[in-house]
């Protein structure tokens, strides 16, 4: 699509990837239908979940695979998404390999037990649809339900196409499961954007994905009777805080692990996958920083943008948990001016939370780039091409000296 | 509606093309007048905003020939094709179009002749194929076999190839 050869990053998916995997199919699958036929691949221990729109279609289907007997899984139907995840946790300290889904509302019912799940460091991998919390009642995309999930100690996959969602669900169980990482993975795609949209996705024959992620090894095993252990016990100022530091830590090795399996996944599958991804950074002069779907949709204009005149590139960012503080500093400090792109709100905040974590990374970084902020498509407000234009059109202005950095809104009435 | 995004899609993958389909998203109600899309191209593309300038329009149900909603962000290089019983003249007059880009097809007749009822999803398929040959159609039939054969039938499904062929060939011999 570019004509004039898209250069990338080193932590970037690169073009000349290896060979496709032996026995790769090409399918038609929506967002919904990826993410239930990795986890098929997967064939977790357990999956319980509750369903919520939009992500009914990835529990319908799975389901499908459990009444067919194409998945050994114990799938477990609750009465909430709080059941769901307390029954995720004990599965998960029992020494299953876990999997469940939500959205949205869904979420915010799991909250406490988010935190709980991350404490236990139980690798569960979760697939989030993004949508718009209440109220108003509104069932369409936007990242304020898993943006507020930012701090509950999960690491936080964003995916910006069918393919890519599918992927990261089959790459999360590996992260997760990572020694020293041991932590939760939520698997972000936009609601309806790409849960419900249908394109081409390259399906890993099943042997390849079950030899990827290896059988599971069970680690602190409540079944282990030879080696009992106690899970959730009172903490208080003893060693709580010893606690909470190992945590943090096991943040720092979730780095390394996500970037060796991203690399490990791209010799299996021929699609490598970094940290974040870079479109036409070396020579730019401004940059969007954005996730989801809108990242792709950006990256497809590019072109446009370059055809303008704009020295623009762009930052998909792919990990915001943990975030990539030192990548944003190293690929945006030499540019001008930068606009970060949040389908949230942070009410009361100078911002939106992506926005927050790159201007704190540049402005310790002590760089001179102007950094903007955009706030857009909240519950589900389109973000268009000529958005994206104005954007960067605005960067080029802010570069000059003639526009200042702030936060304002795309596609709202004001 | 939905299907025929679908169908059509999975047309576009046989032909190794890339491709979207999507409903317009939110709850659908029985009888409601509802919105699918598709992109179709030889080549990857990277898109995931709403399609408010569509190259092609294709209206299922006649009655929606007035509503403005069917010509929003139509330009003069789209092409509009309506299952209609009248001719193209006057209903690119109704809508504001130039003759020239509307085309119309008797879906419906088409449908109940083949098919046994008023069905013209699949039919208005062979005219988008027809007009725009944006998949072959041979990949439509097979997508179809494949898609809904079991679902209805192997009489209900020739009736539906029997459709998009004649529909088909009507938009080709004008």
């Amino acid at each position: 699509m570019s004509h004039r050869g898209r250069r990338t990053g080193s932590g970037a998916r690169v073009l000349r990837a290896p060979a496709p995997a032996k026995g790769t199919i090409v399918k038609a699958l929506r967002g919904a239908d990826a993410v239930a036929e990795a986890m098929r691949q997967v064939n977790p221990g357990v999956v319980a979940a509750y369903p919520i729109t939009p992500q009914t279609d990835v529990v319908e289907r799975f389901s499908e695979f459990v009444a067919d007997g194409e998945v050994g899984t114990e799938f477990v139907t609750v009465e909430s998404e709080h059941s769901a995840m307390s029954a995720c946790i004990g599965a998960a300290a029992a020494g299953c390999r876990v999997m469940t889904a939500t959205s949205a509302n869904g979420l915010a019912l799991m909250w406490e037990m988010l935190y709980i799940a991350a404490s236990y460091r139980a690798p569960i991998v979760m697939a989030v649809a993004n949508r718009a919390l209440s109220g108003p009642i509104n069932i369409h995309c936007d990242h304020s339900d898993s943006m507020g999930a930012r701090d509950s100690g999960w690491i936080q996959i964003y995916s910006s196409t069918v393919e890519e969602v599918y992927d990261n669900v089959i790459q999360a169980v590996r992260i997760g499961e990572s020694k020293d990482v041991r932590l939760p993975v939520m698997v972000m795609f936009d609601g309806f954007i790409i849960s419900h949209l249908l394109e081409r996705v390259r399906v890993l024959p099943d042997k390849k994905v079950q030899s990827f992620i290896g059988p599971p090894r069970p680690v602190y095993s409540l079944l282990d009777i030879d080696h009992p252990l106690t899970y959730g016990p009172l903490d208080l100022f003893d060693y709580y805080f010893e606690h909470k530091r190992q945590q943090v830590d096991a943040m720092e090795y979730a780095e390394k692990a996500i970037t060796d399996v991203g690399k490990e996944y791209g010799q299996v599958s021929g699609r490598l996958y970094g940290y974040y991804e870079a479109h036409e950074l070396d020579d730019a002069e401004v940059a969007v920083v954005a996730l989801g779907s809108t990242a792709s949709t950006i990256k497809g204009l590019i072109p446009e943008i370059r055809d303008e005149r704009i020295k623009g590139g762009l930052l998909k960012v792919r990990l915001f948990r943990p975030f990539p503080t030192r990548d944003v500093v190293r690929r945006l400090s030499a540019t001008k001016a930068v606009a970060v792109l949040d389908r949230s709100a942070s009410f009361g905040a100078d911002g939106g939370p992506l926005y927050l974590e790159v201007s704190n990374a540049l402005g310790r970084a002590g760089a001179k780039t102007k950094v903007t902020n955009y706030i857009y498509g909240l519950g589900g407000r389109d973000i268009s091409h000529e958005h994206i234009m104005r954007v960067y059109q605005d960067l080029t202005r802010m570069a000059r000296g003639r526009l200042k950095p702030g936060t304002r809104y795309l596609g709202v009435r004001e | 509606m939905v299907t025929a995004a679908r169908l059509l899609a999975g047309a576009a993958l046989r032909a190794d093309k890339y491709f979207q389909a999507f409903p317009e998203f939110g709850p659908e109600r029985m009888g409601a007048p509802i919105v699918a899309f598709n992109r179709i191209s030889s080549r990857p593309f990277s898109n995931y905003s709403q399609i408010s300038n569509p190259d092609v329009v294709v209206v299922i149900d006649p009655t929606l020939l007035g509503a403005e909603a069917v010509i929003a962000g139509v330009g003069e290089d789209a092409i509009f094709i309506a299952n209609s019983s009248e001719e193209a003249r006057p209903v690119a007059g109704r809508l504001g179009l130039e003759p020239g880009q509307v085309y119309v097809v008797d879906a419906s007749r088409i449908a109940r002749e083949t098919i046994g009822r008023d069905i013209p999803n699949t039919a208005m398929l062979g005219g988008v194929v027809g007009i725009t040959e944006i998949v072959p159609l041979d990949d439509v039939i097979e997508e179809l076999k494949e898609l809904m054969g079991e679902k209805l039938g192997s009489e209900r499904i020739e009736g539906n190839i029997e459709a998009i062929r004649r529909t088909f060939e009507t938009i080709r011999a004008r």
